[in-house]
């Protein structure tokens, strides 16, 4: 009897573990309701934010302005919504950008090694001695403010992060008995990269990105609230904040509420991550 | 035996290198494997004979900070002058290979039918439905009931014998000459490893394929392999058919094997002779032979000198005490 138990235990183990926690469902209807209005803010009715009224200049929230208006009069509700569309665009391309070239980056040299893995390494840690928030600074100084440029320059920021994640999972796979099985059908480097490893990557580089998103969300601002970010009319949370600096003492809210709505939705792609990541856990899987 | 052998191997040599120094896993292996034939490696956990057989399909070499030396002809062609390309054709559609484990040899993300048949779209230029359709006479072949359904099913959605079963379907799939077998049951149900040696087993029957068969154990070989190459600290210490290996071995480490063997004469709860010691530190090896501190036999000759490969016809061992024979002078280095 106890070893039949123990018997169940060893496949419970080896069972990749999909468990549903109930504690997500607000994490993730947040999600789901910062990207739901951000991809429909044009159609439900919003005020243009960036329309002024200087007259109607920091009201505090009320009926007909829920979250209250900014030091220039603008519905804020209208500019938390259409910002979470400038953050999202960011925090979801920036990114994708660089998991694109770190995750190719990584992948060579976790597969091939030797010199290939050295360059790659010496790459990755002289992009990450600069200074991360200098380096894209710099670039949108020089290079222009844009929605573009700065999704450039924060994607560049995460080739580092991702090209290490993509490394240390190409390492762990490569020498798997099926790797070296598919090598022995005849296939070659390029078919065992993209059909043997490459699907088994996706999984963890996709929970790596959720967590991703959110620092870009948190770099951006940080980039907007220096006055380098997403240049001026249009919305952007970090942008809020810092606008909202100038009247703290007065309408503390026109910095809090955007500061509220990042926290959020940072927490929640945090939580979502590591539940991602607990799933795809390759030593929980030992498939 | 008749023309060239279908394999042959000429003094492989792997060695490592590893944080406590220079490791020499496979130290001078010579053997020769005739068309249909099998050939058992026999040998303690770590005495080389993964490495081995890895070393000879290129899956232990510079790449993996490995040093290889030696000469492996496969149909007279010697592999490891192959061009990338032309060896891998080779790989895919002369060589099968069954690793041990069938939970880390299959791919996750991969149904088992497309695994099936990728060799097959590989090597022998099917497209896909053919190749599919081939993949469910396999799994059919290799005793995988509801075939059709188990094509679409994930490796996790399979026991661990009917995963080795899959993973015999893909080695056979490009109907290879040389199956090589490393160790196919050891992660296995004991009630299972039987199934999987005698589909195994029938399978190079049918197919008249040659096959190399790793096991640690004796008893497993003995009704499967015609020859039998037991292998001691990275060399191979006695090569013999595997009839007269039973019947008189030359090599005290080969007859101790033999004693650890359980017979069906013996009365039950008979205590098994184990092999006192435990083999040596390859990163630390002695100039004299490996076996010595192990052996019952040891003269001060065998911790000074290590015993070469002597050769009786196809028959071969490496000891200067060998046991049944007429030792006289005969005991001594070859060449
Ligand atoms: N990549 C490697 N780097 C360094 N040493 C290695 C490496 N691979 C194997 N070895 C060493 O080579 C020796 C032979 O290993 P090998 O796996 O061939 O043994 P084996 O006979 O197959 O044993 P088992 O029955 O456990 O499978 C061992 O001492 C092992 O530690
Ligand atoms: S050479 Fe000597 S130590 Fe080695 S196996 Fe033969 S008798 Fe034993
Ligand atoms: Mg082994």
């Amino acid at each position: 009897m106890s070893a039949s138990a123990a018997k169940g235990a060893v496949v419970a183990a080896t069972r990749p573990r999909r468990r549903w926690h109930w504690a997500l469902a607000l994490p993730l209807g947040w999600l789901m309701l910062v990207v739901f209005l951000a991809i429909t803010a044009d159609w439900i009715g919003l005020p243009d934010p960036s329309a002024q009224e200087l007259i109607l200049r920091r009201k505090p929230p009320s009926a007909e302005y829920l979250l209250g208006t900014d030091n220039l009069g603008r519905d804020m509700l209208s500019r938390i919504i259409y910002g979470a569309r400038t953050s999202l665009i960011v925090g979801i391309c920036a990114p994708f950008l660089g998991f694109l070239v770190g995750g190719a980056i990584g992948m060579s040299a976790g597969y091939f090694r030797g010199k290939i893995d050295m360059l790659a390494v010496g790459f990755i840690d002289i992009l990450l001695a600069f200074p991360s928030l200098v380096l894209a600074l710099t670039f949108t100084a020089y290079l222009g403010q844009s929605l573009f440029n700065v999704t450039l320059a924060l994607g560049i920021l995460s080739i580092p992060a991702a090209a290490r994640v993509s490394r240390a999972n190409t390492l762990a796979w490569a020498n798997r008995d099926f790797v070296l099985a598919a090598r022995t059908i005849g296939a070659s480097n390029w078919r065992i990269i993209t059909r043997e490893i490459l699907p088994n990557l996706l999984p963890p580089m996709f929970a790596f990105w959720l967590v991703a998103i959110s620092v870009i969300i948190v770099a951006e601002g940080a980039l907007s609230f220096l006055g380098l970010g997403i240049p001026a009319p249009q919305p952007s949370w970090g942008g809020m904040i810092a606008d909202g600096r100038e009247a703290l003492d007065v309408a503390p809210y026109t910095a809090l509420i955007p500061a509220a709505v990042m926290f959020a939705t940072v927490l929640s792609l945090n939580f979502v991550g590591d539940m991602v990541r607990n799933m795809v856990d390759p030593r929980r899987s030992a498939l | 035996m008749s023309g060239a052998p279908l394999l042959s191997v000429r003094e492989a040599r792997v060695g490592f290198f590893t944080a406590r120094g220079p490791l020499r896993a496979v130290d001078g292996v010579s053997f020769d494997l005739e068309k249909g034939q099998t050939l058992g490696i026999v040998g303690e956990s770590g005495s080389g004979k993964s490495v081995l057989v890895r070393s000879l399909i290129g899956l232990v070499g510079e790449s993996s900070g490995a040093e290889v030396g030696g000469q492996v002809l496969f149909e007279g062609r010697d592999l490891r002058a192959l061009p990338a390309r032309e060896f891998r054709g080779v790989l895919g559609r002369d060589i099968g290979v069954v690793f041990q484990d069938p939970m880390t040899s299959l791919n996750p993300v991969m149904k088992i039918g497309h695994q099936i048949g990728e060799g097959l779209r590989l090597n022998r230029g099917l497209d896909a439905r053919a190749a599919a359709a081939r993949a469910v006479e396999l799994l059919t072949e290799v005793g995988i009931p509801e075939a059709e359904r188990r094509a679409g099913q994930y490796p996790h959605e399979l026991s661990g014998g009917m995963r080795q079963r899959v993973a015999i379907a893909i080695a056979i799939a490009c109907a290879p000459k040389l199956l090589i077998a490393d160790e196919p049951t050891t992660a296995l149900d004991v009630t299972v490893q039987r199934q999987i040696l005698d589909l195994l087993q029938r399978e190079q029957r049918e197919r008249g394929m040659a096959m190399i068969l790793i096991t640690h154990d004796l008893g497993v070989a003995a009704g499967r392999a015609d020859d039998i190459m037991v292998m001691y600290a990275g060399r191979a210490v006695e090569t013999a058919k595997t009839r007269e290996l039973f019947r008189s071995p030359r090599m005290p480490y080969t007859e101790a094997l033999l004693r650890s063997l359980p017979r069906l004469t013996d009365p039950t709860h008979t205590r098994l002779s184990a092999i006192p010691g435990r083999p040596p530190d390859l990163a630390r090896r002695s100039g004299g032979c490996a076996f010595a501190p192990r052996c019952r036999y040891r003269t001060d000759r065998c911790d000074e000198e290590q015993p070469m490969q002597t050769w009786e016809g196809a028959r071969g061992y490496a000891c200067f005490h060998p046991r049944g024979v007429d030792v006289g002078g005969s005991g001594g280095a070859a060449e």
